[in-house]
């Protein structure tokens, strides 16, 4: 059997398809877009994450870090990633982390790897209990990125009844798309035009919606994360609004930027690329929402 | 004032209910301690009867206690409990009292027996609760009938009596004829015992002066003497026989003393027969008596009543208050008011009884055209048992009435009497199967539910017994999982019929008709159906492994107590001898947690006689099933079962503690076990630097990297596996041992040996089968939890692998420690599977805590599913809050506030009185919990699951 790759399991969610589910958020996305909320899911293998507000600065990592990737100096904790190798030694030896748990951890390295029957036996006990009222979903990353691997899993979940949702941007090759198809109940796709998009992303995405809607129209949902600055602009709606009636697909879930995510960026010593960026209104939110149902279209927002 | 109004505004089906619930609220939140009464009310019952038998003068306390409540002028201004407010259908007003405050009650034992309980520490205050009343008996036939039935057989006690006295008089005049002595000595003593029984008969009918003329009633009363002659020659011939062939003198021929012990301790229990009826003849008739007072004060009342509406109501109350309980119900509203008084009765003397199930007694009653009105009224009735409640808890202290009889021999730690102060141990079940196993749910079943969710009241408690069948019936799960939903409050409480049936039927013994009318009383405990009487033992497993551990002794940093508290045998070391693997640790651990359940099973049989001698309950056993057919209290072998829990606490700690040392210590090899038992010890606080790291590594690898129970993880559930199947095999083992010592007459041969060990246990007395007969038994059950008790029990333990603090509180219930587990409720649920949780009829409930922001969508649909895994996954009980971790927040600081005397807080502490949580054994409202315990719920989730 083959193996995946994957960063978290949300086991209560009732944002992320039809019901309550549970999430598996798979590793690796070749998009990278700035106002991602999980950066540390971009690699395939994530870089070392820390927490500084979890670090008691005992030392122990700079003491037994080969590499010298820790320092400590005036109270500070530094992290040097260039040169980690990865080894773990700091996580091991760090009291405040646990090697099996990196989101309560100040080290930690988010990677996880199952061969699919074992994974499916984890999430099992608590899709049994969802079986009736939601189900699986997989989210990321770009589940498509491991779409092999991930058919497997989909293909056990459909055999035991487990209604499956995928969420991807749907701007890989149609094949990753075709492999998955026979075993996914539904498909949140996110749809977010800006100016920086590249074309064939474009057309790649607009080839694959028509393909999932020539499917089942009803099985798709839309996902727009709105982020000043970038995806909240009427050209896009409109644009948004267009693919939805030439494809017959009927709804969609508006997302509020989450500055949340900051945390993260910080974990990977990366920069937080919307550093600054305010909170949308409520009163924007509804009126963004009204643009799309004044089109006709069933319309949520995601909180 | 009866119009339905609109759902959201008010709280209650109808504006009645609505403002009586506020009224209630209000009065809740003022200081009541003016309110309890105080011994110097009562006559002193103990003083003025001591010639009494105890029970007898029990229901003189009853009496007295009843009085007292209608009493005008026992309290300044207006007696509390003699009072029908403003929109009240459903009238009588329980005396204050709960678990955690105990009661206020008439003495009624004589000084010197107060004296012997200071040895016996059983009292009088002793606060019972723990069975539940099956109303269908005082429904159909009223106390009336029962007094009547008690006055026949008093009459025929009686009658008894006087024949007996007849017969003893025989012996003393036969004793007195020389000629009968004579022709008994020329017996051979090799004789057969039928030809010593003809003879005998001869001798008797020789020596009767009125030969030739005897009426029938000697020929009966004769009859009698040589019925009891036979049976007794029969089994004693051969020692008596033995024993006569040393010389003995004819005047004292066994036989004639033998008779006479007979017949005197026949008469005993002849005159323990007319003190029972008696009783219960006293008691009953007080509870109908203080209904006539009601009736006599509403009558009175609607005579002053200007709004017809009303007035006509008092009118129909005085009428159904002079009809019930004496008389039978024939109509819901009777029935509901008789129900009451009975409920008011008891719980205002110290029997703190569950009300049944009451979807099955109130059915007869029910008429569909009536709907609302019931609906109605079933809601007041839930307000009037509700009415005790005490919001405001800076009154606590002045309101603690209970004494040292309080925890009743039954658990090894003090109650944790705070957090019980609004625990009152009243449960209604609901749904399940009926006796011949059909689906119970009917109309009361959903006007119950329905009532819970209006009301939103957390008292009394509500269960739900499911079935498979009743998996498929959307209708009965939808209602239970809506009514979790709307009331948050953890209302109804989930019992799996396919679990627990089995757990009594097939694993304790009982019959499966009784096993299938279970009802759960008490805190969660499942019992019988007003069939039985409860007792329980509590220990604390994790106690039982740190003995393992440590020689038999606790683990603990007191350096005056050298190895530790010595709390069992003495046991190998594990940490010195080597030799000892792991398999090794468990055999140990196993002798100490035999000596555990033998000292539960031990006890519950030895101390079983001691409850006649201060704790008789008339009152109750006039409706227990058994008692009025026996002429016993349910004290003194009456009930026809006896049911006894084994629950042990902390049983999710002992096999975490347990699974962390198996992997680190024995397979992996990475710690010594001596280092552990100190960081253990020390609360893993090093002496110095280098055992600061070294207890550093054990904390993480212990926390973090062990297996844990309810991450359904193969490690954890094997040993949780073994950890029960021990614990059942212990129970069985110790549950034998009690039996052979005090249950059954010593075998021939055994009895110097029997007779010893009953000494060594400080009991002189006979087998309890020789007792009360030959089908007296204690069922002994077995379960897990800690009921409310879970900061109090782990008050003694040493850290251990979850708790990095010596005296942290242990897990509650039959719940994972709050914090280990990474998975999902799913998890935790199919963990059960393994576990044959079955075999336990003595109750392993779960307590889930679900978020409210997780089921803003769907919510009754997610519940409605937790509760399908968890019969799926044959759970065996369940609780499910919803709650909301920042409000508990807000609260637990206004509560800092009102304790610290801000008016304004206690204002805004008001709106948030409905907020409960579970404590382990029941709902109680946050607003009333200690500070400690408040201040656990926000610190740590709220779920066992995050
Ligand atoms: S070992 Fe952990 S706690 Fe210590 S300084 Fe490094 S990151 Fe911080
Ligand atoms: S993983 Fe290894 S190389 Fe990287 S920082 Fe930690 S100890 Fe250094």
């Amino acid at each position: 059997m083959s193996k995946l790759k994957y960063f978290d399991i949300s086991w209560f969610s009732s944002v992320d398809g039809p019901g309550t589910r549970v999430v598996l958020y798979l590793l690796g996305c070749h998009l990278r877009c700035p106002w991602c909320h999980s950066p540390h899911s971009w690699e395939i293998s994530s870089p070392l994450l820390f927490f500084e507000n979890r670090c008691q600065k005992c030392g122990s990592c700079v003491d037994i870090c080969p590499n010298g990737v820790h320092k400590i100096s005036n109270g500070a904790h530094l992290v040097d990633r260039s040169h980690c190798i990865r080894c773990g030694a700091c996580i091991e030896i760090c009291p405040s982390s646990d090697i099996n748990k990196w989101n309560t951890s100040a080290l930690g390295f988010v990677c996880k790897e199952l061969e699919v029957g074992e994974l499916y036996q984890i999430l099992k006990p608590q899709l049994d209990l969802l079986k009736d009222i939601g189900g699986l979903t997989i989210s990321g990353g770009d589940p498509l990125l491991q779409s092999e691997a991930l058919a497997e899993l989909l293909k056990i979940c459909s055999m035991n009844g487990i209604h499956t949702t995928v969420e991807t941007s749907a701007t890989l090759n149609k094949k990753h798309i075709e492999d998955l198809l026979p075993f996914v109940d539904h498909w949140l796709i996110g749809l977010r035009p800006t100016k920086t998009d590249k074309v064939e992303d474009w057309k790649q995405l607009l080839t694959n919606i028509e393909l999932l809607a020539a499917h089942n129209p009803n099985q798709i949902t839309i996902r727009t994360p709105i982020i000043p600055g970038y995806t909240n602009t009427q050209i896009a709606y409109d644009m948004i609004i267009e693919v939805m009636h030439t494809n017959g697909i009927k709804s969609i879930e508006i997302l509020p930027y989450n500055p949340y995510s900051e945390n993260y960026y910080k974990a990977m010593g990366l920069k937080f690329p919307l550093e600054g960026t305010q909170l949308l209104s409520e009163e924007e939110l509804i009126q963004i929402k009204s643009v799309f149902t004044s089109a006709g279209i069933h319309t949520e927002i995601v909180a | 004032m009866n119009e339905l109004i609109k759902e959201e505004t008010i709280i209650g089906s109808t504006y009645r209910v609505n403002e009586l619930i506020k009224s209630m609220e209000k009065r809740a939140w003022a200081d009541r301690s003016s309110e309890w009464f105080t011994k110097d009310m009562f006559k002193k019952i103990g003083v003025e009867h001591p010639d009494k038998s105890v029970i007898v003068r029990r229901a003189l306390a009853i009496e007295e206690i009843l009085k007292a409540m209608t009493n005008k002028n026992l309290f300044k201004g207006k007696n509390p409990h003699y009072q029908i407010r403003n929109g009240e259908l459903i009238v009588g007003v329980i005396a204050l009292g709960s678990l955690g405050l105990g009661k206020s009650f008439p003495d009624y034992l004589t000084p010197s027996e107060l004296d012997v309980t200071s040895v016996s520490t059983k009292s009088e205050m002793g606060l019972f609760g723990h069975d539940s009343v099956n109303y269908d008996v005082m429904l159909a036939r009223g106390l009336e009938g029962i007094i009547a039935d008690c006055k026949k057989e008093l009459k025929s006690t009686e009658h008894k009596i006087n024949h007996y006295n007849i017969l003893s008089d025989y012996c003393d005049r036969i004793e007195n004829e020389g000629a009968f002595n004579k022709k008994i000595t020329n017996l051979k003593s090799n004789g057969k015992t039928t030809d010593i029984i003809e003879s005998l008969k001869g001798v008797f009918e020789d020596h009767d002066e009125s030969k030739g003329n005897r009426t029938k009633a000697y020929d009966s009363n004769l009859k009698g003497l040589f019925e009891i002659l036979e049976t007794h020659i029969h089994t004693n011939f051969s020692n008596i026989s033995k024993k006569r062939s040393s010389k003995q003198e004819p005047s004292s021929f066994p036989y004639l003393k033998q008779i006479r012990e007979i017949l005197k301790s026949k008469k005993n229990i002849l005159h323990n027969r007319q003190d029972f009826y008696q009783s219960v003849k006293i008691s009953c008739q007080a509870v109908i008596d203080y209904a006539g007072r009601f009736s006599e004060l509403a009558k009175a009342m609607s005579l002053d009543e200007k709004d017809p509406i009303r007035k006509a109501e008092l009118n129909e109350i005085s009428r159904i208050c002079s009809k019930v309980p004496a008389k039978p119900a024939s109509t819901f509203y009777e029935a509901l008011q008789s129900i009451y008084f009975f409920h008011l009765a008891l719980h205002s003397s110290m029997s703190q009884l569950s009300l049944g199930r009451l979807d099955q007694v109130l059915q007869p009653y029910y008429k569909k055209e009536d709907h609302e009105k019931q609906q109605e009224l079933f809601e007041c009735f839930l307000i009037k048992c509700a009415e005790r409640l005490i919001l405001d808890s800076t009154t606590f202290v002045k309101q603690d009435h209970l004494d040292f009889g309080s925890n009743l021999l039954t658990i090894p730690v003090p109650l944790d009497q705070w957090s019980e102060s609004n625990e009152f141990l009243q449960n209604i079940i609901i749904g399940g199967q009926t006796r011949d196993g059909k689906n119970a749910v009917n109309d009361c079943t959903y006007l119950i539910l329905k009532a819970f969710q209006k009301t939103k009241l957390y008292t009394p408690t509500l269960n739900a017994r499911i079935y498979k069948e009743q998996l498929e019936d959307g209708k009965y799960l939808n209602a239970v999982a809506e009514c979790l939903f709307e009331t948050k409050n953890g209302m109804p409480v989930i019992g799996n019929d396919e679990v627990l049936i089995p757990a009594l039927h097939k694993f304790s013994g009982i019959p499966l008709d009784e096993a299938r009318d279970y009802v759960i009383d008490g805190c969660w405990e499942p019992l019988l159906n007003g069939s039985c009487d409860w007792t329980f033992r509590m220990f604390n497993m994790l106690t039982a492994l740190e003995c393992a551990l440590n020689g038999g002794a606790t683990l603990s940093s007191n350096e005056i107590l050298l190895r530790g508290q010595k709390m069992t045998y003495e046991t190998a070391l594990p940490a010195v001898d080597k030799s000892i693997d792991f398999e090794g640790l468990k055999g140990i651990l196993k002798k100490h947690i035999k000596f555990f359940t033998d000292n539960s099973a031990l006890s519950i049989h030895m101390l079983y006689l001691i409850d006649q001698a201060v704790n008789p309950d008339p009152l109750y056993s006039a409706l227990l099933k058994g008692c009025m057919k026996t002429g016993r209290d349910k004290t003194w072998g009456g009930a026809d079962y006896k049911l006894a829990g084994i629950i042990p606490a902390a049983v999710p700690d002992t096999v975490n503690t347990l699974s962390a040392i198996k992997k680190w210590v024995y397979d992996k090899k990475e710690f010594e076990l001596a280092d552990v038992l100190d960081a253990f010890r020390m609360s893993y606080k090093g002496a110095n630097k280098v055992q600061q790291e070294l207890f550093d590594k054990i904390k993480l690898k212990f926390q973090t990297d062990s297996p844990k129970f309810g991450n359904n993880d193969k490690e954890s559930v094997e040993m949780m596996q073994w950890v029960l199947n021990t614990f059942w095999d212990c129970v069985k083992e110790s549950h034998a041992l009690a039996e052979e010592v005090f249950l059954y007459p010593p075998k021939k041969g055994d009895e110097a040996r029997i007779k010893s060990l009953r000494a060594l246990a400080g009991y002189a007395g006979k087998s309890l089968k020789e007792e009360f007969g030959e089908n007296f038994k204690i069922n002994i059950t077995a379960g897990m939890g800690t009921f409310e008790l879970f900061d109090i029990f782990g008050g003694g333990n040493a850290a251990s692998a979850d708790r990095i603090k010596a005296g942290e509180p242990i897990a509650r219930n039959f719940a994972p420690m709050v914090g280990t587990t990474s998975f999902s409720i799913g998890h935790l649920l199919a963990s059960f599977k393994k576990l044959g949780l079955n075999r336990f009829a003595g109750g392993a409930i779960t307590d889930l805590c679900l978020e409210e922001r997780d089921l803003e969508k769907n919510g009754p649909n997610i519940i409605k599913s937790v509760i399908q895994n968890f019969m799926y996954n044959d759970g065996n009980m369940m609780t499910i809050t919803i709650s909301d971790k920042k409000l508990l927040g807000l609260i637990y600081s206004l509560c800092e506030k009102n304790r610290g005397g801000d008016e304004a807080a206690k204002k805004e502490l008001k709106k948030y009185e409905h907020v409960s949580v579970r404590v382990g054994g029941f709902q109680m409202p946050f607003v009333t919990l200690p500070p400690a315990m408040q201040k656990s719920y926000i610190d740590r989730p709220m779920s066992p699951i995050n």
